[in-house]
């Protein structure tokens, strides 16, 4: 049987190897974080599920099929768990990054860049915050995790031309949203 | 393709969902319609404003947070069956020691009782004597006892241990 490309990472791993541990954790953070924060709006909570989900991935580790690649089971534990806290009831309430975290592609943003994308992140989390939750979710993925509508028709378990139709509705809401800026 | 058409597959197009035929006809299209390529330009720059604004970075010190808080967590290893037997079977004990003990030593539980001999050399603990001498007290030091040991149980039931 052929070992994936992240059997090595994966078995210092389960040998509790605390450089490894820690790669585990840089290399999935920040995608869990963007999926968790776009769920549910709220920095501090999205930080607290972003924990969660690295020790669920961390406890599920020794059922994990090395011969797969880690990234794809690494998303469903996360898009599982989000939508489990997110059916469990009521979130805290908003409370957006700080918005140079916002900025992906640059690290030293003028004030006033600062403030037009604060004010984007508002209206856009606003936005989000209306779409009902697989809705966002299939927004989320789209532009964080760059999925096509096949993968996340897959990965939610909803049929892919449903998917698409979210997209693009959403896509309609979040560019009238942004109207000033796009 | 047709203008109207093209129109209604726009988003389509700039979300990168159009299957690969109807997306080569929208570039034969685009290559000879020039309201058509305007309005193409138009959601591709929607779509790339769209993924600035929704794209987010970590915050700062989260890698930190989370290593710290995830190792932390890790550390700790859940009580195995044997040892919540052992500590349910110790606090039954201990309660039952604790039941037996009140009724050996003090007159909580009694019906009569006769104040200690040495209360009547020292008055100021005559009024406490009297309040624990009363059978509700009594009663109730019993079940405050038994909510503590309780409390502790329940903490070792469902809790976990660090690790050693």
């Amino acid at each position: 049987m052929r070992e994936g490309p992240d059997a090595g990472l994966v078995l210092l791993v389960l040998d509790r190897d605390p450089d490894a541990t820690n790669l585990l954790i840089r290399r999935f953070s920040g995608r869990i974080f963007g999926l968790a924060y776009r769920m549910t709006g709220n920095a501090a909570e999205a930080e607290d599920l972003c924990q969660d989900i690295l020790l669920r991935v961390l406890e599920g580790l020794p059922r994990f099929d090395r011969t797969r690649p880690l990234e794809p089971w690494v998303r469903k534990i996360a898009v599982r768990h989000v939508l489990n806290r997110l059916e469990r009831g009521p979130h805290r309430r908003e409370a957006p990054l700080d918005p140079a975290s916002l900025l992906a592609e640059d690290p030293h943003p003028g004030p006033s860049e600062l403030l037009e994308v604060s004010e984007n992140a508002r209206r856009v989390n606003q936005a989000l915050a209306r779409l009902p939750e697989k809705q966002r979710l299939a927004v989320a993925l789209k532009y964080q995790e760059d999925l096509s509508s096949a993968e996340i028709s897959k990965l939610i378990g909803v049929p892919q031309n449903t998917v698409k139709t979210w997209l693009l509705r959403a896509r309609e809401n979040l560019k009238k949203e942004l109207a000033g800026a796009v | 393709m047709r203008c109207e058409e093209f129109r209604e597959l726009a988003g389509e197009l700039a979300l990168g969902e159009l299957d690969a035929d109807r997306a080569r006809e929208a570039q034969r299209h685009l290559a000879s319609c020039g309201d058509c390529r305007e309005i193409a330009g138009r959601e591709e720059q929607a779509e790339n404003e769209l993924k600035r604004v929704l794209a987010t970075r970590k915050p700062a010190g989260l890698d930190s947070r989370l290593m710290t808080a995830v190792n932390e967590r890790r550390a700790r290893v859940p009580v195995t069956r044997w040892e919540r037997m052992t500590a349910l079977a110790g606090t039954l004990v201990l309660f039952l020691a604790g039941l037996l003990g009140m009724k050996e030593w003090t007159p909580l539980f009694s019906a009569s009782w006769d104040l200690p001999r040495f209360s009547l050399e020292f008055p100021a603990t005559d009024a406490v004597l009297r309040a624990l001498t009363t059978p509700w007290l009594g009663w109730l030091v019993a079940f405050l006892v038994a909510v503590q040991i309780a409390g502790v149980a329940g903490l070792l039931l469902s809790g976990q241990r660090r690790e050693a």
